[in-house]
């Protein structure tokens, strides 16, 4: 009898058999799931925004006869880029920005890079105590610096109360000190040199040093050496430093906003909350793009300056071993300049602000106003801040304070989970089409400005989407957004610390018939995990003292401490505001104490 | 020419002493080459004749001129001891096209440019790289890297030819090219030249004398054929020497009033009595002549392993606990594992060790 069967059929089998293979590998399920995931939460909810953008909103009747709800329109483009309130909208908030983050940029890089050469490259006293000084600045909230300046420098006019300088020397301060571009650019540099000391430290010390111990030996001097050897070759780093400081000053919100408001000086960041707040959405949301694109094109100009490095291979593998310059005698003195800087820079605005927390009555800075008040006072004296009861004592606060904790907490956990899953999913499909995507994708929340995320938010969920509820207004969507701007982050954590594993040590469980699940709990869990603890609680620090990424989305009930801070800023209690502050930064300092115990790893290095 | 010379130099990294009271005279015009294993000082000695370490103790002299006196307090800088030195990673300036790494050093001597260009291409020829001037470093193979690194020291014509380990980084072909390239240049320029290496191999085939170093301290100084024929200790014997040197311990005892070593299994005759009877016997390994025939005076042992490579026959064999490395470059012999072969080896050939001091001793 013959058996005859088809061809063809016999050819599509195995084929098939092989796609339904390759369907059910893990990493091939998470790659698809993680993209299904990031285009729901961060592509979709963009498109969202453009779309709003484009089409009348609700109760765009008052600015035109037009205005149908739904209906595409370019009115709020032309509104916000070709009419006259082009300039207030947005000229001026974007020349302002421009102005604010250059000069910040250009200032803290100078400091950050005198610093970097002070103590990689010089014999200066006291190095590791700078180190660890140094990076304290940015720990803390960038905001807080606002809130000590405006402390020292606010002039009775348009603060009301008087600034501690006023007290204490009796001249008025003028405004251009107290608030505008000024102070503005002063604390932002006092933030942001340590970001561009770390960058730029970190690069001095892996310079292969034989490159300028050639150069000595052949009698070049010091300075020749400098300028020759170690400046060119420090070039790249520079430049990347300089534009990655730039485009974080450029989408900050906090500092603006403290110093910038009273004077009406705007900047995209706070015109954009302006807008948002008014309910001008769609306004909003133009400006929330225009910052994204700058921020994008900020960044794709840093990829190309790391790329075409003309091959500078400084990194070898023993770095820097040389001796340092000698500053014989200068030494001291140049000792004295950078003490007294760290002590206006960091102790100086940390202990105004906790002084003034302990201040009775406003603009008094005597020692026989200091009390409690603010911090323990059990309530209803209206003499002070309404009746508002002290910090520690109000359950409100509490409840405020365990929110940061449980925000921190949850999107640190969720963010190393999701870290060792994706870089897992990336790990083991490199240089496949679809790890790239992922990987990508992945990256895209660093585009992003915090506070241009957060409106892209508000306009995702503002209604229920399918089987998703209308999650504006909730903790979920919180968690949501921080785990989300950590990915970049955590993703590339999770792919260093997966590297080191899946090979031949998950192949290994693999010949002798462990499955993924088994293979991933016994295995891959445990040996990552090590890498992505110094992560996770960075993500929770970072998490502590987020403002900008969370301000457009809590309501009462969903209010973290940083957000209430700024409520009471607005509302010009100051004491409260600083007692607030200062409540967070004991926050920080404790789990950045906790870190250093753990796992004895500094924030420098992780930030890197 | 001009020799250098230690005296006494030491040098510690906090607990760890790096060079330990080291004294050495390089001759001028030689070739001498600092050998031992990683961590055995060497490259500190090369950095602190160059000035980028300072030494705790000691004496540092280049020429006439005394360039580090501990006693005195005195340190001169390294720019200014008219040295040249070849890094392990080259150096090569990234940022610099070859022509401008190598002017480097030549304009800090204000020559004047035609004198630069001039002595720039001169030794790129000598380094046989003629037409790489505008190429960057990255553009380079590794080989044609190294080239221009030693080409830069050349053209600044220092004193003093300082090497460290400059061969490491290249695939084993290329290194012996260079070996003989590097051997030609001592003997054209004739300049002293102090080379830094863990190869055995590179140090016997260069240099004019060998430095052997361990743990920071001088092992023994001597010519290559010194070095091989009579290694003052048992660590020297084990280090130098391709495939590694057979040591056996023995007893040495006198039959009938001749001298002879008793390694337990077998015994052979001894031309000299030493006066300690516990001693390590070094056998090279082309010593010991391979029969498959008994002989008079031969041992039998048997074969435990065969590693035939092209010119030569790597063969080890066994008896009792004794198991010898030996080799043979005669192309007839044909062994196979477990086959009984009989063994002749050459008294005046094999070196005795005191068991306790690991120390060569001396007999006539």
């Amino acid at each position: 009898m013959e058996i005859s069967m088809p061809v063809p059929l016999m050819r599509a089998r195995p084929a098939a058999r092989r796609l339904g293979r390759y369907l059910t590998m893990p990493h091939i399920i998470l790659a698809f799931l993680f993209i299904v995931l990031m285009f729901y939460l961060i592509v979709f909810p963009l498109g969202r925004m453009i779309w709003t953008s484009l089409t009348w909103q609700l109760g765009d009747e008052r600015f035109s006869r037009d205005a149908q709800e739904g209906a595409f329109t370019l009115f709020h483009w032309q509104r916000v880029f070709a009419s006259r309130i082009t300039k207030a909208m947005v000229i001026s908030p974007l020349r302002n920005s421009f102005v604010t983050a250059l000069g910040a940029t250009a200032l803290a890089l100078g400091v950050g890079s005198i610093l970097a050469w002070l103590v990689s490259r010089t014999d200066l006293p006291l190095r590791r105590f700078i180190t660890s000084v140094v990076t304290i600045p940015y720990m803390l909230p960038s905001w807080v610096l606002a809130l000590s300046w405006i402390i020292i420098f606010k002039n009775q006019r348009i603060g009301g109360v008087r600034g501690l300088l006023e007290y204490l020397t009796g001249l008025q301060v003028p405004d251009w000190l107290a608030y505008g571009p000024l102070p503005i650019i002063i604390t932002l540099c006092l933030h942001y040199y340590a970001f561009a000391f770390l960058l730029l430290s970190g690069a001095l010390v892996s310079l292969d040093s034989s490159l300028e111990e050639s150069a000595e030996l052949f009698g070049a001097s010091r300075w020749r050496i400098l300028r020759k050897i170690t400046l060119p070759l420090m070039m790249p780093a520079f430049l990347s430093a300089f534009i990655l400081t730039f485009s974080r000053a450029l989408g900050t919100f906090g500092t603006p906003a403290f110093l910038g408001r009273p004077v009406r000086y705007f900047t995209l960041p706070t015109m954009l909350y302006s807008n948002v707040r008014q309910g001008l959405f769609a306004d909003g949301f133009i400006l929330a793009l225009l910052l994204i694109v700058i921020s994008t094109i900020t960044i794709y100009v840093n990829q190309r300056i790391i790329g075409t490095r003309k091959g500078f291979h400084t990194i070898a593998g023993k770095g820097f071993r040389g001796h340092p310059t000698p500053l014989r005698g200068w030494k001291y003195p140049i000792l004295a300049l950078v003490l007294i800087f760290l002590a206006l820079g960091v102790f100086l605005p940390v202990g105004v602000l906790f002084y003034r927390s302990v201040m009775l009555y406003e603009g008094d800075y005597s020692l026989s106003n200091l009390s409690l008040h603010y911090w323990i006072n059990p309530g209803g004296d209206v003499r002070f801040a309404e009746g508002s009861m002290g910090l520690l004592r109000d359950p409100m606060i509490l409840k405020t304070a365990w929110n940061s904790i449980r925000l921190s907490v949850l999107t640190a956990i969720i963010t190393a989970v999701i870290g060792i899953l994706l870089g897992y999913a990336i790990v083991k499909g490199r240089g496949t089409r679809l790890s790239r995507l992922v990987e990508q994708m992945a990256f895209l929340p660093y585009l992003m400005p915090s506070i241009a995320f957060g409106a892209i938010y508000i306009s995702m969920f503002a209604k229920p989407l399918g089987p998703i509820p209308a999650l504006y207004g909730t903790f979920t969507i919180l968690v949501l957004i921080s785990v989300v701007k950590h990915l970049p982050y955590s993703s590339r954590a999770g792919v260093a610390s997966v590297m080191q594993v899946a090979g031949e040590l998950e192949e290994a469980a693999t010949v002798v018939g462990a499955k993924w699940a088994r293979r991933f709990r016994r295995i891959i869990l445990p040996l990552s995990s090590s890498g992505l603890m110094a992560g996770t609680l960075l993500t929770f620090i970072t998490t502590m003292r987020e403002l900008s990424l969370l301000i457009l989305l809590v309501t009462p009930a969903t209010r973290v401490l940083t957000t209430m801070t700024f409520r009471y800023a607005e509302q010009d209690f100051e004491q409260l505001t600083d007692a607030l502050a200062a409540f967070i930064v004991i926050l920080v300092f404790a789990g950045n104490f906790i870190i250093n115990r753990i796992r004895r790893t500094e924030i420098g290095a992780a930030l890197r | 020419m001009i020799g250098v010379t230690l005296r006494h130099v030491s040098k510690r990294f906090g607990e760890v002493v790096a060079v330990d009271d080291l004294s050495l005279d390089i001759e001028p015009g030689s070739f001498l080459t600092l050998l031992g294993p990683s961590g055995c000082g060497k490259t500190t000695a090369l950095r602190c004749i160059a000035g980028l370490e300072e030494p705790d103790e000691g004496e540092i002299q280049i020429g006439e001129r005394v360039v580090f006196s501990s006693a005195e307090g005195l340190f001169m800088p390294p720019g200014q001891r008219g040295l040249g030195l070849v890094f392990q990673s080259y150096a090569l300036w990234p940022h610099m096209t070859v022509f401008q790494n190598i002017a480097f050093g030549l304009e800090l001597q204000k020559l004047p440019k035609t004198e630069i260009s001039g002595r720039v291409e001169q030794s790129l020829a000598d380094l046989k790289m003629d037409g790489m001037e505008e190429r960057y470093p990255h553009e380079l193979s590794g080989g044609q890297q190294q080239r221009v690194a030693v080409a830069r020291m050349l053209a600044a014509r220092p004193d003093v030819f300082l090497m460290d380990e400059p061969l490491s980084n290249l695939d084993a072909r290329l290194r012996t090219d260079m070996r003989s390239e590097l051997k030609r240049l001592h003997h054209m320029v004739g300049a002293t030249t102090i080379y830094v290496t863990h190869d055995q191999l590179e140090a016997l085939t260069m240099s004019t004398q060998i430095a052997v170093l361990c743990q920071g301290n001088l092992f023994q100084v001597g010519t290559p054929d010194e070095i091989y024929r009579q290694p003052a200790n048992l660590f020297v014997a084990d280090f130098i020497g391709s495939p590694k040197i057979n040591l056996l311990e023995a007893t040495v005892r006198t039959e009938d009033g001749q001298p002879r070593l008793d390694f337990g299994s077998f015994s052979i005759s001894y031309p000299a009595l030493p006066v300690i009877q516990e001693v390590v016997a070094a056998i090279r390994p082309e010593d010991i002549a391979l029969s498959l025939q008994p002989a008079p005076g031969a041992v039998e042992f048997v074969i435990y392993s065969v590693l035939p490579a092209g010119s030569e026959l790597i063969v080890q064999v066994q008896r009792d606990e004794v198991l010898l490395t030996i080799k043979e470059t005669r192309r007839q012999i044909n062994v196979g594992i477990d086959q009984p072969v009989w063994l002749q080896f050459d008294p005046d050939s094999i070196n005795l060790y005191d068991k306790r001091t690991e120390q060569l001793l001396k007999l006539e």
